[in-house]
């Protein structure tokens, strides 16, 4: 009976964030294992979350202020200081008040336009007046504040539209018209930098705003901008530049649940993250706890799994999923539970979340592994079912694969072949073409088998092998019914490891279609190879309704006539030795000259730098006694194909 | 009066829009963009076989990767579920032939076996998984959108360096890692397909695809060589500073022509990402396009057939919205497929992006 499963997700973790903590950053080594292969996923939760209309506030306005002292009125100047003072704590008066002009008194109706935001009528206002006047132009006051205001409207439109690479045009072509006084338009100009890759100008930005605003909302805010827009290495530098306290954290301590956030988000993107402080994590805990939002607890669940503490990961992940948590958190908990071997609840978990391709090619995995086991733990019927159904629906090469050498292991070559003949139209790898071959010579077919081994000659060494075994197909056959006599013969071995413990045990494989009359056979003859094929693999099985499926009409596509195909294969870069090398045969050169057998492609190193050489690296120095990882994605590359390879020899070996 | 001199470049009104730079600012999808029945029929029954083969007509009949690729895109560009279907019904059953989910990139008929080459080659992978992305939004398809995702996965795995300070596309799993070759590592920008990576980071958001995007503008603009400020093919990325790679003939040819067309495609065709090419193309004196040695600049060579004419109007309409001769929208011409391919694919992008350019 399987397991029921425990994830009802009701029940909330009675985590001690402390468990998360440990065993904190002084065991930070301990995170530096193998990382998965499917990193976790980017942007779960908003970079700030934080009430950014504080900051708003803090725009002053200082246009007023500005006005009377260039008109040099002292009173109103000094009223209008107090006033702002008033309204914004912190505010200081800008330091060139005294040197302001006052504008010439025929620029009035200027203003005018000016105050009244009519900025297109004053640039036509001001066209008219120099078409009179070419020696008149406006003042210097005038034109500076008319070119930031219109840099304003500009800047503030472009954001709205996401044309962050025109802002950063229009600053570049004239800085001075930036005005170190509109924050606001600082801080957009900072982040169209950042979004268009330039982090080292945003950053000079925000600093120039924390260089010199005594503000505190406005200089919180510039922080929080900071760490919406760049990565935490870039915001740290930022951060030590806060005035309160020694080391700067006072000033920046309301901040503290963004900081930590980004720099969780750094560590799940293996970018430098700063320390994380433990006493920050737990309260970055308490706040996701608190506010119960699936994306900031499925952060922790991630960054958890990323220092492969996986008990964790789980709580925080039936957290989120119980809070509403989307396929993603679900594609967190289904990578955990398979960490800690619950592969039976993780199966239920990605079929359940399936509509995220992540979840569904996980489910694929789960199921690939399982079912291709020697000796497969039993598996329900209706799993089965299930399986093979998606597995139609999707036209799953990998999921045809496994379910071919279930099937196959089952002794139910029929039902075997079917499925290999799918896997032979998605996904012909090495070992499917190698399943289809063995099934087909199992069910006494020799001329289809001798077909896919010639089609194949030159490019997969080990379907080539079957036309060079000693034996005939014939394995000392667990399949057959049993007869005690047989089952162990004189070398003292059971014939197939598989009859005693997995095949019984293996209920009626589904197949693809309604179950074909077993057995056309004919000789097994050695002389099939090598034969001519042709070189097309013409194995296709279209969903039903595929317009593929359609007549098609002279002159819809293109004919393809062909030669005669050859008997001699040539070389194939990427593909070792032909079985009948050893007999003193030769291939003809490959296409680039090459006479000499490749490294097969299993044995070549993904380059350095890559994320699967790092896999490979990590994996390789992790600690012994560091927990065998079920599956990671790079098994695919050395699939259960290998494990069932050699089980296959190894059952004709024992003739 | 420095700012209002500035201001009196652009007076209100006549502002340059941004949509005439990089394009619209709401492109459209791909599917549909090639409406014509016609030029689309035309092309497949040249080109591809009822089993969904897309053939390299001037190249011996062979096909490969990038050829489905391009295929399976211009199948969803003109809606033929069909026809998409049969081109990667015959891709995965001839090309997934290796351990992982990347493709074989070379097949050629009647030799034994087909598949010439078990390497791929990143730019046909990287056509292949943002067509059956396409294909999954377009016909809401689950198998599209996983076989899409594995796709994608091992490439941001496997031929991607996304662990050195700027992430590069490797041109294939095998033969140009700094392991490799003593130049290495050896680079292709034409096989960056720009638009595919908005795709792929919607199918796997894991991999920062957005970043190894902004390398490739990058490298780009570092990689002017010689007098008339051109790409070669095949650049070493060995050292600080990218120079052409050994071994291979420094030109700017056949692979590098498709820069500027993913470029635009991909709404980033400015006019100072598309200079090199502007200037290059401005000033033919012939029909076709120069190969261009990038050592001295001069044309050793010229890309004749019509279909290749489709790149310098899709860069001029992207970069100053030049509007498209005549006859851009309905190809005609006896084209061999890698020509015919590019005009179709510049027909697509100006119809996703520029259709100004059009005069509609």
């Amino acid at each position: 009976m399987p397991r029921p499963l425990t994830l009802a997700l009701a029940a909330v973790p009675s985590l001690v964030l402390s468990g998360l903590a440990l065993p904190g950053p002084a065991g930070a080594a301990g995170a530096s294992g193998p990382v998965s292969g499917l990193l976790s996923p980017r942007g779960g939760a908003p970079a700030i979350s934080g009430d950014a209309g504080n900051a708003q506030a803090g725009i002053v306005d200082e246009s007023a202020l500005r006005y009377y002292a260039a008109q040099k009125q002292t009173d109103r100047v000094q009223a209008e200081i107090r006033r702002l003072r008033r309204l914004h704590p912190g505010w200081n008066p800008p330091g060139d008040l005294d040197t302001l002009q006052p504008s010439p008194p025929e620029e009035a109706p200027l203003w005018d336009l000016f105050t009244a935001g009519r900025f297109d009528a004053l640039q036509a206002a001001i066209a008219a007046r120099k078409a009179e006047d070419p020696d008149w132009s406006p003042s210097a006051d005038l034109s500076t504040k008319l070119a930031r205001a219109l840099l304003r409207s500009r800047v503030k439109a472009a954001a709205e539209s996401g044309d962050w690479g025109a802002i950063v045009a229009r600053v570049e072509a004239n800085p001075a018209v930036l005005d170190r006084g509109e924050v606001d338009i600082l801080w957009l100009v900072a982040e169209a930098y950042a979004r268009t890759g330039r982090d080292a100008q945003a950053a000079a930005i925000y600093r120039s705003i924390l260089d010199t605003s005594t503000d505190p909302n406005q200089r919180l805010a510039t922080i929080q901008k900071a760490l919406g827009s760049l990565s935490i290495a870039e915001v740290d530098p930022l951060l030590a530049l806060g005035r309160d306290g020694p080391d700067g954290a006072g000033e920046f301590r309301s901040l503290r649940t963004d900081i930590t956030r980004a720099r969780i988000v750094a560590v799940l993107h293996d970018e430098p993250s700063g320390r994380i402080d433990p006493a920050d994590l737990s309260a970055f805990g308490d706040y996701a706890r608190r506010g119960g939002d699936p994306g900031q607890l499925s952060l922790l669940g991630w960054y958890a799994y990323h220092r492969r503490q996986f008990r964790e990961a789980l709580d925080w992940f039936k957290l989120a999923i119980s809070r509403g948590g989307d396929a993603q958190v679900a594609q967190g908990l289904a990578q955990t539970l398979r960490e800690l071997g619950q592969d039976r609840d993780a199966e239920e978990v990605a079929y359940g979340w399936r509509a995220l391709p992540a979840n569904a090619n996980l489910y694929v995995d789960i199921m690939e592994r399982r079912l291709t086991q020697p000796n497969p733990a039993y598996i329900e019927p209706d799993r089965i079912d299930r399986f093979a159904r998606f597995v139609l629906a999707t036209s799953s090469g990998e999921g045809a694969q496994a379910l071919g050498w279930y099937a196959y292991h089952a002794c139910q070559f029929e039902t075997a072949l079917e499925w290999f003949q799918r896997a032979t139209a998605w996904l012909p790898r090495e070992s499917v073409i190698l399943g289809h071959t063995l099934s087909l010579m199992r069910l006494k077919r020799p001329r289809e088998a001798a077909e896919l081994i010639n089609r194949y000659d030159g490019l997969y060494p080990r379907v080539v092998d079957i036309a060079f075994r000693s034996d005939e197909g014939g394995e000392p056959d667990a399949c057959a019914p049993a007869r005690p006599a047989e089952a162990r013969p004189a070398g003292g071995r059971p014939a197939d490891p598989r009859a005693a413990a997995g095949a019984p045990r293996i209920a009626q494989v589904p197949s693809p279609v309604a179950p074909a009359p077993a057995g056309r056979a004919a000789q097994t003859r050695r002389s099939d190879f090598p034969i001519a094929v042709v070189g097309d693999n013409p194995m296709r099985f279209f969903p039903a309704g595929s317009p593929a499926l359609d007549r098609v009409r002279d002159g819809d596509y293109r004919r393809d006539p062909r030669g005669d195909p050859p008997l001699v294969a040539r070389r194939v870069p990427g593909v070792g030795a032909m079985p009948y090398e050893r007999l003193g045969y030769a291939l003809l050169p490959g296409w680039n000259g090459a006479d000499a057998p490749g490294t097969p492609l299993a044995d070549q190193r993904p380059a350095v730098g890559t994320l699967a050489q790092a896999e490979q690296t990590a994996a390789a120095t992790a600690p012994q006694d560091a927990r065998p990882r079920p599956q990671t994605a790079g098994d695919r590359f050395a699939p259960f194909g290998q494990a069932n390879l050699d089980d296959a020899r190894g059952s004709r070996s024992v003739r | 009066m420095p700012c209002v001199s500035s201001l009196a470049q652009s007076p209100a009104g006549t502002d340059p829009a941004p949509a005439s730079r990089a394009g619209q600012a709401d492109p459209l999808p791909l599917a549909g963009s090639l409406a014509d029945p016609a030029v689309w029929r035309a092309y497949r029954s040249r080109f591809v076989t009822e089993a969904g083969r897309v053939v390299d007509t001037a190249n011996g009949n062979i096909s490969h990767s990038e050829g489905q690729g391009y295929g399976m895109l211009l199948a969803v560009a003109a809606g033929d579920r069909g026809a998409f279907e049969r081109i990667w019904g015959w891709t995965r059953a001839n090309l997934m032939v290796r351990e992982d989910s990347l493709f074989a990139w070379r097949w050629e008929p009647d030799k034994r076996p087909a598949v010439a080459d078990m390497n791929d080659a990143s730019d046909g992978d990287i056509l292949i998984a943002w067509a059956l992305a396409e294909a999954a939004e377009t016909w809401n398809d689950a198998g599209f959108r996983m076989e899409a995702r594995r796709i994608a996965i091992d490439i941001g795995r496997r031929v991607v360096l996304f662990k050195t300070p700027n992430p590069l596309l490797l041109p294939a799993y095998s033969g140009f890692s700094a392991e490799d070759r003593p130049d290495g590592p050896v680079i292709n920008l034409s096989y960056w397909v720009f638009p595919a990576f908005p795709r792929l980071a919607q199918i796997a958001p894991e991999f920062d695809w957005s970043r190894l995007g902004r390398a490739g503008i990058d490298l780009l603009a570092r990689s002017r060589f010689g007098p008339a400020r051109l790409p070669s093919e095949w650049i070493s990325m060995k050292g600080d500073a990218p120079r052409p790679a050994d071994g291979f003939p420094a030109v700017f040819s056949y692979n590098a022509i498709r820069i500027p067309l993913y470029l635009a495609w991909a709404g980033l065709g400015t006019p100072e990402n598309l200079a090199p090419f502007l200037d290059l193309w401005n000033q033919r004196d012939r029909n076709g396009l120069p190969v261009v040695d990038v050592n001295d600049g001069r044309a050793t060579e010229w890309m004749s057939e019509t279909g290749f004419g489709a790149l310098p109007a899709l860069v001029a309409c992207a970069a100053q919205g030049t509007a498209v001769p005549a006859g851009f929208a309905s190809p005609q011409s006896r084209d061999n497929y890698y020509p015919a391919t590019l005009h179709l694919m510049s027909l697509a992008a100006v119809q996703m992006r520029y259709r100004a350019c059009l005069g509609r």
